[in-house]
């Protein structure tokens, strides 16, 4: 029967070629789609993920009386450590790392700084990223620089640099932007640093009665199942100043670029495969016409229906095994050659809260971010059984046809 | 080895029995196509090894006959009995095997798989037969052939042969199988008359040869001259039947 249908198919090639390829358009194109749609859903992660987080919290606050000395960015007003202790008991909350985030403004310089703690998005992934020097710890007075920062005001491991009123020695240099899973500064110290520094500087004092246990910024790592219900309990946490960052709000934020991603390459791959599946019945309805002849010769020499739909059949899934692997085959070499999408986003301010008054200071807050395209073998598979589905329906459903008598298409007169 | 040794030696689909020596049995047996009444109530018998002629004019009803007899057309009224099975009642699959193991069939218009080599079209009829390797049937198919004289052609597709050499695909494909009863509608009408002729006496030979019952509907009187049995038919009535 093998033999047969590989003979039919190539007696047949044109229409054969034709069916192949109308399969393996289907398939490329649901794979093709469904790997762009996930990088992008990955790449609406990454903004989150850079800073080593799944949650990240803030308050809005207040714009202080003078832009002078150490100040909070208005989206970095206090979390009072009562706040925090209450965040860590919500279930799906795995981890919490503290920080306090200012601008340094003097006249002749700017500088932002970050006070974290010893944690795995804290000082221990600082002391991963060194380039130069050595790690600091929880209770050191000594900081890290930024590479970029470094390298722009040509300081290096040993200087001094003055944060605030207070002098602190460079003790290491860390390549944060390239790294990831980093919140960005100029200038990184322990916490109770830069709390021993908030509680003291008057535009902090100002504006919070902020504690020398308090916060300003809080990276959440939560559970992902439980993702949804952490964030909803967090945000009724912090009330209407709070601001609680997520991929559910980069989600939101960013609704056009998903409705690009997903629901297009949804309803793209759906209306390619109706398109398909109405071809193949339409191949297969047309082939059987015209084979009607054939098929009265098969049960004249004693085939029966069943026995002449499964001839049927075997034609129609060697088309769809080779459209698929066609298919598949072609989406591999386009994912390979794609390598990856980029999206450019704007990144919310909160998250990147730089003065934009100081011309110098400001950072570009648009982000590209590149997530590497990578077939979903569950997709493979979907599209495999589909294709394989819509022969065996295409079969059933042109068979199901009323037939003639045989007779009547083989008699002489 | 001679191909009719090489024939005795194979093994074929073995067929079922005639019963009291009648391969085909057919009784008052009536048909319509819309108003028109194609067949009014024909009784025929056929017995085993013997060749009768079904002759008459164009829509006197002899190829309904025969497709009903085939079982590849209904009747509305009356009996068909092949090897002593009732036709009517009988499932798609025992009749598709009724056909392939006791009934060969031979068309006017050759009926070939287009798609397929003059070997592979011999073959068909045995694709699902279990009784023999597919070696074996494999070469019953060449003996065939050869003895056709298509020895040949063994991979030729139907397009590149003549119509006399399609036809003799078709006769052997018809004995593929070696079944009792061999069914013919007008074999030779799409051949020139020498053609004919040598596919006929092809027909009669290997018919003898293979002890097959064979049943020819034409309305060539040569073809009849050399029936042992003819059979006439007018108006969808057998009008005479002599030996």
């Amino acid at each position: 029967m093998l033999r047969f249908a590989a003979s039919e198919l190539m007696f047949r090639s044109g229409r054969s070629l034709v069916t192949a390829v109308s399969i393996a358009l289907a398939v490329l194109a649901a794979v093709v789609l469904t790997a762009l749609a996930s990088s992008y859903a990955r790449a609406l992660r990454v903004p989150i993920e850079t800073v080593g987080a799944d949650v990240i919290v803030q308050q809005q606050g207040d714009i202080p009386p003078k832009l002078e000395g150490l100040v909070f960015p208005h989206p970095n007003a206090l979390i009072p450590a009562g706040i925090v202790a209450q965040i860590k008991t919500i279930p799906g909350v795995i981890a919490l790392t503290r920080g306090v985030y200012m601008w340094d403004l003097e006249p002749d310089r700017y500088e932002s700084v970050l006070g974290i703690d010893d944690s795995e998005v804290g000082l221990t992934a600082l002391g991963q990223r060194l380039i130069d020097g050595k790690p600091i710890a929880a209770g050191a007075r000594s900081v890290l620089l930024d590479s970029d920062f470094a390298a722009k005001n040509k300081m290096k491991v040993g200087d001094s640099i003055k944060v605030g009123v207070d002098a602190f020695p460079v003790a290491g240099i860390v390549d944060a932007a390239r790294s990831g899973k980093l919140v960005r500064a100029d200038v990184y110290m322990p916490l109770a640093a830069a709390q021993g520094l908030a509680t003291a500087a008057p535009q902090v004092k100002a504006l919070y009665p902020f504690g020398a246990d308090d916060s300003n910024l809080v990276l959440v790592k939560v559970n992902r199942e439980q993702l949804q219900s952490a964030v909803e309990k967090i945000t009724a946490l912090m009330g209407k100043k709070g601001v609680v960052s997520s991929e559910l709000s980069m989600r939101d934020a960013l609704s056009g670029v998903l409705f690009l991603s997903q629901s297009m390459g949804l309803i793209v791959s759906a209306i390619i495969g109706l398109f398909a599946a109405a071809f193949v019945w339409r191949a297969t309805a047309t082939s059987v016409t015209e084979r009607r002849r054939e098929m009265a010769i098969l049960q004249a020499i004693g085939w029966s229906w069943r026995r002449i739909g499964e001839q049927v059949l075997i034609e129609n899934l060697a088309l769809a095994v080779i459209g698929t692997a066609a298919g598949l085959a072609v989406a591999l070499v386009v994912v390979l050659a794609l390598g990856h999408v980029s999206v450019t986003v704007d990144l919310p301010w909160d998250l990147s809260s730089t003065p934009h008054f100081i011309p110098t200071a400001t950072i570009n807050r648009t982000q590209t971010i590149t997530t590497p395209l990578s077939i979903s073998w569950l997709t493979a598979g979907i599209a495999v059984a589909g294709s394989l589905a819509i022969s065996l329906l295409a079969v059933l459903a042109v068979l199901a046809l009323p037939r003639p008598q045989p007779w009547s298409l083989l008699r002489a007169e | 080895m001679s191909d009719t040794a090489m024939l005795a030696k194979s093994t074929p689909v073995p067929a079922l029995a005639p019963t009291d020596g009648q391969i085909i049995r057919v009784e008052r047996v009536k048909k319509h196509y819309g108003d028109v009444e194609i067949l009014k109530g024909v009784d025929l018998t056929v017995s085993a090894g013997q060749f009768t002629a079904i002759m008459g004019k164009s829509g006197s009803g002899k190829s309904t006959l025969l497709g009903i007899i085939a079982g590849l057309e209904k009747p509305d009224e009356g009996d068909v009995f092949i090897m002593g099975h009732k036709l009517e009642g009988m499932s798609d699959r025992d009749m598709a095997t009724l056909r392939r193991r006791s009934i060969g069939i031979v068309f006017q218009g050759f009926s070939l798989i287009p798609s397929l080599t003059a070997l592979d079209n011999v073959m068909l009829p045995t694709f699902f037969a279990t009784e023999s390797s597919a070696e074996q049937r494999r070469q019953r198919a060449v003996n065939l052939l050869k003895q056709v004289g298509l020895g040949e052609r063994l991979n030729y597709h139907p397009a590149t042969l003549s119509g006399g050499e399609q036809q003799r695909v078709a006769i052997a494909r018809a004995l593929i199988n070696s079944p009792s009863i061999l069914l013919a509608d007008e074999p030779t009408g799409n051949l020139d008359q020498e053609t004919g002729a040598s596919v006929l006496e092809l027909l009669l030979d290997l018919g003898r040869t293979h002890g097959t019952g064979l049943l020819i509907v034409t309305h060539d009187p040569d073809v009849a001259a050399k029936a042992g049995n003819v059979v006439e038919m007018k108006d969808g009535r057998i009008i005479d039947g002599h030996a």
